[in-house]
């Protein structure tokens, strides 16, 4: 593989990231879907299945209206969630043979309850099959105990829609091999070879493509040169599943150079324990470290998956419309960065809106220019 | 014909209420002294959380949603809501449990309802949504105090008709395993409260306590009786909740026995001697979701204008549907099951809506008007399922976006016509 054919790759499969799900699934592979950062793949895998993790809209396709779950959910929802409903109720996703929604945001597990009652409406009869991991996030020790139930009860949901219940061996075979996945993508993004923009697809590549492409791809984009960049910045809150805020930043030449949103590289920052029962390790491993909205402690949004800081000179926080929990920590962010120095700002959504924009460009005309360097060095 | 009958108490408040409010302001006065001045240990807690563990150790406990109300009720909203602004906080973070919060942050007591909150021995608040956390974690800091935070297992069933099972098959409904983590829960919870309040939880005096709840629900379901099958609505909205929610805040007192009591006793008085807020009243309205708090008044504007009176909200009657839990064995499994799916089952559409439409029938009502918040995401959850299965059933509902608690988001007289509106339109009498 080239670099240039894996940039096609990657390309490929931004714009379509249910591609290779969908052709596993009609070759007979089973299909696991899942929400979120904070579903175990590695139990997944084990299980012989296909772990894939599902976006509400593709990068560049526009879904159009929300018509059908409008009728069902609020409007001020997260729009991935009201754009995955709406494709529920309309039959896309009926072929996952399972899918998987972890309870980690209040949005989420409402999402659950809601596909249960449209089951009784003539309009939700093409619902994928679901199952809730009731994974908790809070660090008390009956958490824990709980939690393990909780993913030894998924093992065993898995080996039924498979027909091979995971074992330690094959746990703890998957959670090395992700590991050392993870290992490789960390390295690349500290090297300064990445934009920000493909380094988001490149970290969404991993959540729904093989591991063994996921690999192969790290390594060609490991033979390029470290890119110079003049303006660089991190970026903080909402998820971003299209390039749209990378993009408006780009423009006026800044670059993303770490995000801590549950689509960019801060979901690969942290291993799973070999030390431990594998249970154990990836109980540990989600509930302190799997990105999401009940997650209790926050990574440093400066800091780059090297836990370093990198070379940006201000964090832009980007709050999605209706946004009711990542905005909390903001004032205490904006002061703390100011005593390293860093600017900041706060965008609302839509990244389309006017004020957004302007604010975006704003913004930009104020960093100062870097003489040059990767946003690591 | 049937109006000349009722006599018009449409400008009298039950006896009780007056007590109630008392009541309250005499709490308020104790945990001024007890706390402020004499430095006793109090504890803030979120309105789903288990005061009871407190209750019992004879520590006061100050629900976060109450001050809120309290500050909205004094129509100083706005000013927290500028400050908030000016903080940082953007204009889409939720209000109704932030308030209060904002009281601390502006350390200005001469502002501040009540003069604001002292420094609390805990901070206790339950994850129901994904912000709690954060607030919870911001106010400790502000106060220097210490946060507990109850978890709750998600629901994997939601079994329909949930208060048939409530009060006595609640280790149904409820599920073992989220039971056995509740109570393991409650029991840290305990002993983070011994050592943070500096006081022993007496198991006897709990299991007493627990007794009294149920007693209390009796009460409240008797008033529940009297207000549903009257043929004309004998007490005011506002005065159900005024009388219920202190009961509520605080249950397990002989206090909340004695006066739910009294309360039930005056209704069903009401109801004998055919006394009616609204002699003509032709049309009973059902108030969904939780309480316009600045504006208790806007439940009566449509009484003399429609004949119509809301004769029921959550607040009504959940006390005896929801709180109250049987037990023959350990109490604290049944302070687990009572706290454990509270926001669900007043939120979650399946029961949310099942509960309501089992109000609509006994209170015969027959429209209802659903309070969608406005910049409170937590609150707006299931509000639009719910609509669609109250509707398919058959019930109309007007959908009223607007904020609980920031009265600059309410324009009455636009409210005012479009209930009228609805009422006319859609509202069969």
């Amino acid at each position: 593989m080239s670099l240039e054919s894996a940039m096609q790759r990657l390309d490929a499969a931004w714009e379509n990231p249910e591609g290779t799900a969908r052709k596993m699934h009609a070759d007979g592979c089973k299909v696991v879907g899942f929400l979120g950062a904070t579903v175990p793949v590695e139990l997944i895998a084990a299980s012989g299945a296909y772990p894939f993790r599902l976006k509400g809209s593709a990068p560049g396709v526009d879904y159009g209206a929300t018509d059908l779950s409008d009728t069902l959910m609020e409007p001020v929802r997260e729009t991935y969630l009201r754009q995955l409903f709406d494709r529920m109720l309309k039959g896309d996703l009926e072929w996952i043979d399972l899918l998987v929604i972890p309870r980690t945001s209040e949005g989420l597990l409402q999402l659950y309850y809601l596909i249960d009652y449209a089951r009784s409406l003539d309009i939700g009869q093409r619902m994928p099959r679901v199952y809730l991991l009731d994974l908790l996030q809070t660090q008390h020790d009956y958490s824990i105990r709980y939690n393990r139930k909780v993913l030894s009860d998924f093992a065993e949901r898995l080996g039924e829609i498979t027909g091979t219940l995971p074992d330690e061996a094959a746990i703890t075979l998957e959670i090395a091999a992700t590991n050392e996945t993870r290992r490789a993508f960390r390295d690349l993004c500290t090297s300064g070879k990445l934009t920000g923009i493909q380094r988001l697809k490149l970290s969404a590549f991993g959540q729904h493509e093989p591991r063994a492409e996921f690999k192969a791809l790290i390594g060609e984009f490991q033979k390029a040169e470290p890119k110079a960049v003049s303006k660089a910045i991190a970026l903080s809150g909402s998820t971003q599943e299209n390039a749209a805020v990378y993009d408006a930043f780009a423009a006026h030449g800044v670059d993303i150079a770490i995000e801590d949103h549950d689509w960019g590289a801060a979901i690969y920052e942290h291993d799973a324990s070999l030390e431990d029962d594998p249970i154990a390790a990836l109980e540990a491993r989600y509930r302190v470290h799997g990105l999401s909205l009940r997650q209790f402690v926050r990574r440093q949004p400066e800091l780059g998956v090297d836990g370093k800081p990198t070379q940006i000179s201000a964090v832009a926080f980007f709050f999605e419309e209706n946004d009711d929990t990542l905005g909390w920590e903001y004032p205490d962010e904006k002061t703390r960065l100011e005593r390293v120095n860093l600017k900041s700002i706060v965008l609302r959504g839509p990244v389309g809106s006017e004020a957004c924009q302007k604010a975006i460009s704003d913004f930009a005309a104020q960093l100062p220019v870097r003489a040059g360097g990767t946003a690591n060095d | 014909m049937t109006d000349m009958v009722f006599q018009s108490v449409a400008d009298e408040p039950l006896a009780t209420t007056a007590l109630a409010k008392e009541k309250q302001k005499n709490w308020f006065k104790d945990f001024r002294t007890r706390s402020m001045e004499q430095g006793e240990p109090y504890v803030i807690a979120a309105a789903v959380s288990p005061h009871e563990i407190f209750h019992t150790m004879d520590v006061p406990v100050v629900t976060n949603t109450w001050y809120s109300s309290i500050i909205s009720a004094k129509r100083q909203s706005p000013y927290y809501f500028d400050l908030m602004e000016k903080l940082g906080f953007h204009g889409d973070l939720p209000r109704y449990l932030s308030l209060p919060m904002m009281t601390t942050l502006d350390n200005d007591p001469e502002r501040a309802p009540y003069g604001g909150l002292p420094k609390p021995a805990l901070i206790l608040d339950r994850l129901r949504g994904d912000y709690a956390q954060r607030i919870s974690t911001k106010w400790a800091a502000a106060f220097d105090t210490e946060t507990f935070f109850l978890d709750v297992p998600a629901q994997k069933k939601l079994i329909p008709n949930w208060w048939e099972l409530a009060q006595c098959d609640w280790e149904t409904l409820y599920e073992s395993h989220r039971l056995d983590y509740q109570v393991e829960q409650i029991k840290a919870l305990i002993e983070v409260a011994e050592r943070t309040c500096g006081r022993r939880f007496d198991m006897d005096h709990f299991e007493g306590e627990m007794h009294r709840i149920n007693q209390a629900g009796e009460n409240v379901a008797r008033a529940r009786d009297a207000i549903a099958s009257a043929e004309k609505c004998p007490v005011s909205l506002p005065d159900q909740l005024t009388n219920v929610m202190a009961a509520t805040w605080n249950r397990g007192s002989q206090w909340s026995v004695d006066h739910t009591a009294a309360y039930a006793g005056e209704i069903e008085a009401r109801v004998a001697n055919k006394q009616a807020i609204c002699p003509g009243e032709k049309t009973r309205l059902l108030w969904l979701n939780t309480g316009l708090w600045f504006n208790t008044g806007f439940y009566r504007a449509f009484e003399e204008s429609h004949n119509a009176t809301f004769v029921w909200s959550m607040y009504s009657n959940y006390f005896s549907d929801g709180y109250r839990k049987y037990f023959d064995g350990d109490p604290l499994r049944a302070l687990a099951a009572r706290s454990i799916s509270m926001n669900e089952q007043l939120h979650l559409p399946p029961w949310m809506a099942g509960w309501i439409l089992k109000q609509a029938e006994e209170f015969r009502a027959s429209g209802a008007v659903m309070l969608t918040p406005i910049g409170d995401r937590l609150s707006s959850y299931g509000t639009r399922a719910c609509i669609d299965m109250l509707e398919r059933a058959g019930l109309p509902v007007l959908e009223l976006s607007a904020s609980m608690v920031d009265a600059r988001l309410w324009d009455n007289d636009a409210m005012i016509a479009r209930v009228g509106d609805f009422i006319d339109q859609r509202v069969k009498a």
